[in-house]
């Protein structure tokens, strides 16, 4: 232990470590917190996987019910990430191709989580997500 | 009310209508009081200082004849309180409007304050670390500053557009160049029917303004797996030609592949078709399923050029062909393969007498990924002329495309190569039907997201239109937009 190049690097030791936790810092994504709520309309009935397919502009319809899904644009960064796996750009990029292809609208946006909740409840087929636990006056798909 | 039609002047008619329209909006349980609940109404409309003039003018010119009319209309008592007590008795209701403003807004803020309670206590309640508490306000400041521009009305026209700068050789265009301007409208019209509406204008070689209405397609959505449009559409052979077609802004290289080019810019495929569509998709091993079968006009040959068939004048038949393409989910999330096929009867427009049958079968890969951007086509062609010895011809044409993201920056390369039989009465009936291959080199830049600006240089290897092999270079840049 008294070798002077296994001195140097418990001398190094806190800087090493210090190196190590930033490039790990660096490299992983950001840290995210909070539960996501996805909801509807009442009497929607979706699973999981629609859940992605409809905000990636695959699913429009549930049965009969055109679907209207609705951005919210306080939890929009982390919906993207946690949930579709997609940044804003690419995000973008998709739903443009969409709309030029299939004449499909992206979504709506909307402030906050009230906003999205009110848009909702009155909008038959809405699907949404908020950050806040929904009330009883709209469907919890599922929380994320 | 009908009581307009009552009063004996046009003067008493004015002031009537005012107390009138006060009736409307809070009828009186007393007729009584029909007249001082009018004059009520009226001075609530009004700058408090304006209030006591203008109501004891109202009340000396315009009551009377209110008076007269509700007098006309229906039993009331006889009033007789002066216009002082009138003008108090206003002065009290205003007052107690004013009060029950005051509550209201004072109830507001309790119910405000009330709803932000739970949410203040459970952040609160979490214990978080210093560094993630900074991060989890950034984020928070971010999301409320994307917030600004949040709820803004859904837009209905959207378009791209592109200029820039070439230089070709060889005796190519040199100088700053117009590209193209793309207007296209979604109007969705309920549940089921959509439209969409496509108007291109360009510039031609010559430098001549062209109009084209790229597309004019009405559709029915029965559901996700079955949707129809009737009209002019993009033809969906292989990803590239109905993927991104005049959407200079979404297609990252900066040029169409040549043999996949628009039908008056040289495309040895047919662009464009004028007839019915149906597509769809239904979910299929964690991935999805997706179909295109149309049938439509068979295309024209016009002055050496495809044209696509608007008006049914071909009159031989039609044309047909399919898409299937497979997108993957999970860890391949971003890919998708396909296969395609065409078949149609091509007709010279000008003898109205068929040229070729063409039958086109191929496969494509497209990779889009937050890393990868690639897509690579192929289409094989199995023509029989329509006339002397209506012999058969195969060719083909390829292309690969790859690219890779590097934060804003991407970085592409594109081979492309066509091997044409110049036999081929369909490709030698087209002026610009040769074999070729092409090397691209080039790379984007996302200004914005919704503005990239492109440069490429290429290489192309070609027989010309009149059979003789050349080579030249070009270099071009680009800045396109969408909106």
């Amino acid at each position: 232990m008294g070798h002077p190049v296994l001195k140097s690097a418990m001398r190094l030791r806190p800087a090493l470590i210090a190196l190590v936790a930033a490039v790990l810092g660096l490299s992983s994504r950001p840290v995210l917190c909070g539960s996501i709520y996805v909801i509807a309309h009442s009497g929607t009935e979706l699973s999981q996987q629609d859940v992605r397919d409809i905000f990636l502009g695959n699913k429009e319809f549930s049965g009969e019910i055109r679907l209207v899904p609705v951005e919210n644009e306080t939890v929009k960064t982390e919906f993207l990430d946690r949930i579709l796996g997609v940044n804003r750009l690419r995000y973008d990029n998709i739903w443009i191709k969409k709309a030029f292809r299939d004449a499909i609208e992206p979504p709506a946006a909307k402030r906050s989580d009230s906003d999205v909740t009110d848009f909702v409840k009155h909008t038959p087929g809405a699907v949404g997500y908020v950050r806040n636990p929904p009330g009883k006056d709209v469907v919890l798909i599922i929380s994320y | 009310m009908g009581m307009a039609s009552m009063l004996p002047s046009q003067r008493a008619l004015n002031s009537a209508v005012a107390i009138t329209l006060a009736f409307d909006l809070q009828p009186p349980k007393d007729g009584s009081r029909y007249s001082l609940v009018a004059c009520a109404r009226f001075a609530h409309s009004l700058p408090l200082h304006r209030v006591m003039p203008t109501l004891s003018a109202i009340c000396q010119k315009a009551l009377p004849a209110a008076l007269m009319a509700v007098c006309s209309a229906m039993p009331i008592a006889a009033s007789a309180q002066t216009d002082e007590a009138r003008i108090h008795e206003l002065e009290q209701k205003l007052e107690r409007s004013l009060q029950l403003i005051d509550a209201l807004g004072t109830r507001v803020k309790e119910l405000e304050a009330h709803a932000a309670q739970p949410a203040e206590a459970q952040a609160s309640a979490v214990a978080v670390p210093a560094p993630a508490a900074i991060e989890t306000l950034e984020r928070r400041v971010s999301e409320l500053s994307a917030s600004a521009n949040a709820s803004k009305p859904q837009q209905l026209l959207h378009g791209f557009a592109d200029v820039g700068f070439g230089s070709t050789g060889k005796g190519g265009h040199k100088g700053f160049q117009t590209g193209t301007m793309d207007f296209y409208l979604t109007p969705h019209l309920g549940e089921h029917v959509k439209a969409l509406a496509e108007l291109v204008f360009e510039f031609d070689e010559a430098g001549d303004l062209g109009t084209d209405l790229e597309r004019l397609q009405i559709g029915y959505s029965f559901n996700d797996s079955a949707n129809i449009w009737l009209g002019r559409f993009h033809t969906p052979l292989g990803q590239y030609n109905a993927t991104y077609h005049h959407g200079q802004q979404i297609q990252t290289a900066l040029q169409r592949p040549r043999f996949i080019g628009f039908e008056d810019q040289g495309g040895i495929i047919p662009t464009h078709t004028v007839g019915l569509w149906g597509t769809g998709s239904v979910p299929a091993h964690g991935g999805r399923l997706s179909y295109d079968l149309y049938l439509g006009n068979n295309p024209l040959l016009r002055d050496g050029q495809l044209k696509p068939d608007n008006s049914g004048s071909s009159r031989a038949g039609a044309s047909f062909g399919g898409n299937a393409g497979y997108q993957f989910g999970g860890s391949l999330s971003g890919l998708k393969i396909g296969v395609h096929g065409y078949r149609s009867q091509v007709v010279d427009d000008a003898l109205k007498l068929p040229v070729s049958r063409i039958n086109i079968v191929g496969a494509y890969a497209v990779l889009d990924s937050e890393q990868w951007d690639m897509i690579s086509e192929y289409y094989h062609f199995n023509n029989q002329d329509q006339s002397g010895a209506r012999a058969s011809h195969d060719s083909w044409a390829a292309f690969a495309q790859l690219g890779r993201h590097f934060g804003l920056f991407t970085p592409y390369l594109r081979l492309e190569k066509s091997s044409l039989e110049q036999g081929d009465a369909y490709f030698a009936a087209q002026t610009l039907a040769r074999s070729y291959t092409r090397e691209a080199l080039g790379a984007r830049y996302e200004l914005t997201p919704t503005s990239a600006i492109k440069l490429e240089g290429n290489h192309t290897h070609a027989l010309s239109e009149a059979y003789e092999r050349v080579n030249y270079e070009e270099v071009r840049l680009q800045w396109a937009i969408r909106f």
